[in-house]
């Protein structure tokens, strides 16, 4: 597996796949950064690595790391992919972690610092 | 043969001779018989007048002085006369006598000169034997470099000097001189060639460096991202280029690959190229993801990058790639808008394709060329094809790179369910969790990496349901802190599990 892997690795470029753009700082896009496909916008004369990115996000919601494991390919890299999608409509950025019902109280946001100072 | 015909004409010769001869004895022996047909005559002459003068005179005892006299006298005229005759005929059998001595005398001398002919035409003939060995003498001296050669000199001494003995020497030096000029054009073309892309390895390595550098000067951000981009741009290039020069000198690619698919592929070939921004690829996930077999990917991307490099050097507008199946298997066709190729050009084109061409004297005039060879030298080694013949829809040049069905592979891991099972179902808000192993396949085959096999189940938990508030904080805080337990006794081992096959951005 490893094997493989390691041959495989190198074969494509990243500059090959972004075309050339770098990667900029776009605000509301990170790692944790959920993906939501629009169906109704075509596929047709999509990029391949973008036409990858909505065939991973069309059946849900995904977050940009997430994605980026699937393709294997860097991460700043796939937000420039995204980056690109989000600006034609394709896929809309959602922030992560949003309770759907209620904020989250101090309290809890307390436990989840203590916790994580932990680790 | 010539040597015998030297004889019969010489034969002929003296035969000819002896019959002139003989010719001539037989005017002698007729002049002699004339000679004594008139004598007789000369003597009725001669003795007529005493019959008249005794007829004249009155006494008849000096008439018989007289006629004893005169008989004496024509008898001495008579001898002598017949002395004469004798000694004319003597002469005569003499000159018979030279004349048949020299025609002997020619004959032999004929018979001679047929006999050295005869022997120069054999040494001229061993002679020739001869300079088929020194030839072969020289090139073992000069073309294949053996040591202690020793060119042989002349088989027969005797011919020194002669015309002979300098034509074959004419031949010797000829074949010298055709060594040296052929040597000298091989090794300019080859020098030629390897400068060439000598110096494209280095424009490459040393812009490389320039990136290095800009990157070393810049905080880290956007542009130490694009730095960052230009460098591995630039390295691949100075790789494909080096790459080039490994296989136009006979080797194979030098790299290894695991299967993969033709969007691979084509991505990988499209970053081998400065211009890989002019390069649309139609992306069909069809044909896009059918999986090549590991032997031929790179053979395949290294000609594929030839392909388009030829394209986009020869037009400034776009060129368009994609994947199509044929009957045969499966055609990467590169489209271009360029000029397209005249009748000369495809035809050179055809023949550096067709062949396995190494570094040599025919191919390295021109870069286009050199991608040509690059190309046929792989295409003859792997078995795939390559065709620049068929005419662009857009006027330019449509090359197609044809792998056949036997160099494609099948795709790695179950096929059945690849068609039927759901697409990274895992990660569907509503959807549950699939199985692992119907997670493995996809439907568009899309990620059909053994690697996920440790990813999804990570990926696969952290869903926006399972952390929105649908749970209470509280078990959200305890489940955080049996995280912080494992990953506390995680780290005591080895931190390979904190990130769980996550790439990092």
């Amino acid at each position: 597996m490893t094997a493989s892997r390691h041959r495989r690795a190198g074969m494509i470029r990243s500059y090959a796949v972004t075309g050339g753009d770098a990667p900029g700082t776009r605000a509301g896009l990170d790692a944790a950064t959920l993906l939501v496909a629009d169906p109704g916008r075509p596929l047709t004369g999509l990029a391949a690595q973008s036409r990858r990115v909505m065939d991973l996000c069309l059946p849900g919601a995904l977050s940009v790391s997430e994605v980026a494991a699937h393709l294997q390919l860097p991460g700043a890299i796939v937000k420039v992919i995204v980056a690109g999608l989000v600006d034609s409509g394709h896929l809309a950025p959602r922030a992560p972690f949003v309770p759907a019902a209620s904020p989250y109280s101090a309290d809890f946001l307390m436990k989840v610092l203590k916790a994580l100072e932990k680790l | 043969m010539n040597g015998s015909a030297d004889f019969t004409a010489g034969v002929l010769l003296a035969s000819v001779i002896c019959s002139v001869l003989l010719l001539m004895v037989c005017i002698v022996l007729l002049a002699v018989l004339l000679a004594r047909s008139r004598t007789p005559e000369r003597r009725t002459r001669a003795v007529t007048p005493p019959v008249v003068r005794p007829s004249a005179r009155t006494s008849a005892r000096p008439d018989d002085q007289e006629k004893a006299a005169a008989e004496r006298a024509r008898a001495a005229e008579r001898a002598q006369a017949a002395e004469k005759a004798r000694q004319v005929a003597e002469q005569a059998r003499e000159s018979a006598e030279q004349a048949r001595e020299a025609a002997e005398k020619d004959k032999e001398q004929a018979l001679q000169q047929a006999g050295a002919n005869l022997q120069w035409y054999n040494a001229a003939v061993a002679e020739t034997g001869r300079l088929v060995e020194r030839l072969n003498a020289v090139a073992d001296a000069e073309v294949r470099g053996y040591a202690d050669v020793a060119v042989p000199g002349l088989l027969h001494p005797q011919f020194a000097g002669t015309p002979l003995s300098e034509h074959v020497a004419g031949a010797e030096e000829l074949l010298r001189e055709a060594v040296r000029a052929t040597r000298a054009d091989v090794s300019g073309a080859a020098r030629a060639g390897v400068r060439g892309m000598a110096e494209e390895v280095q424009m490459y390595l040393a812009r490389l460096q320039m990136s290095i550098n800009e990157a070393l000067d810049q905080p880290p951000g956007a542009d130490h991202h694009r730095s960052l981009v230009d460098m591995d741009a630039h390295a691949t290039w100075a790789l494909h280029a080096v790459q080039r020069l490994r296989i136009l000198a006979g080797s194979w690619p030098g790299v290894q690959r695991a299967d993969c698919t033709f969007r691979e592929i084509v991505e990988s070939a499209r970053g081998r190229i400065p211009a890989y921004d002019r390069v649309d690829y139609t992306y069909v996930p069809d044909v896009g993801e059918r999986w090549v077999e590991g032997r031929v990917v790179e053979p395949i991307t290294v000609a594929l990058a030839e392909l388009l490099a030829n394209a986009t050097s020869y037009t400034g507008d776009r060129v368009s790639v994609y994947v199509r199946e044929v009957p045969k298997g499966f055609c990467v066709v590169v489209d271009d808008k360029g000029a397209g190729l005249n009748a000369f050009q495809l035809a050179e084109a055809e023949r550096l394709l067709s062949r396995q061409t190494t570094l040599d004297a025919a191919n390295l005039a021109d870069e286009r060329k050199l991608g040509f060879a690059v190309i046929g030298h792989l295409a003859h080694d792997y078995g795939f094809h390559v065709d620049v013949s068929a005419p662009s829809p857009s006027g330019g040049v449509q090359a197609s790179c044809l792998v056949p069905h036997h160099l494609m592979s099948a795709a790695p891991g179950p096929a059945a369910p690849r068609e039927t099972a759901p697409p990274p179902a895992a990660h569907a808000v509503n959807a549950a969790p699939a199985a692992p192993a119907a997670r493995a396949t996809t439907s568009n085959g899309l990620p059909k990496r053994e690697r996920q096999h440790a990813v999804t189940p990570v990926s696969a938990q952290p869903t926006q349901q399972s952390i929105t508030d649908t749970r209470a904080p509280e078990d959200v805080a305890a489940d955080l802190g049996k995280l912080s337990e494992l990953l506390g006794s995680g780290l005591a081992t080895g931190r390979d599990n904190d990130a769980e096959g996550h790439p990092q951005p």
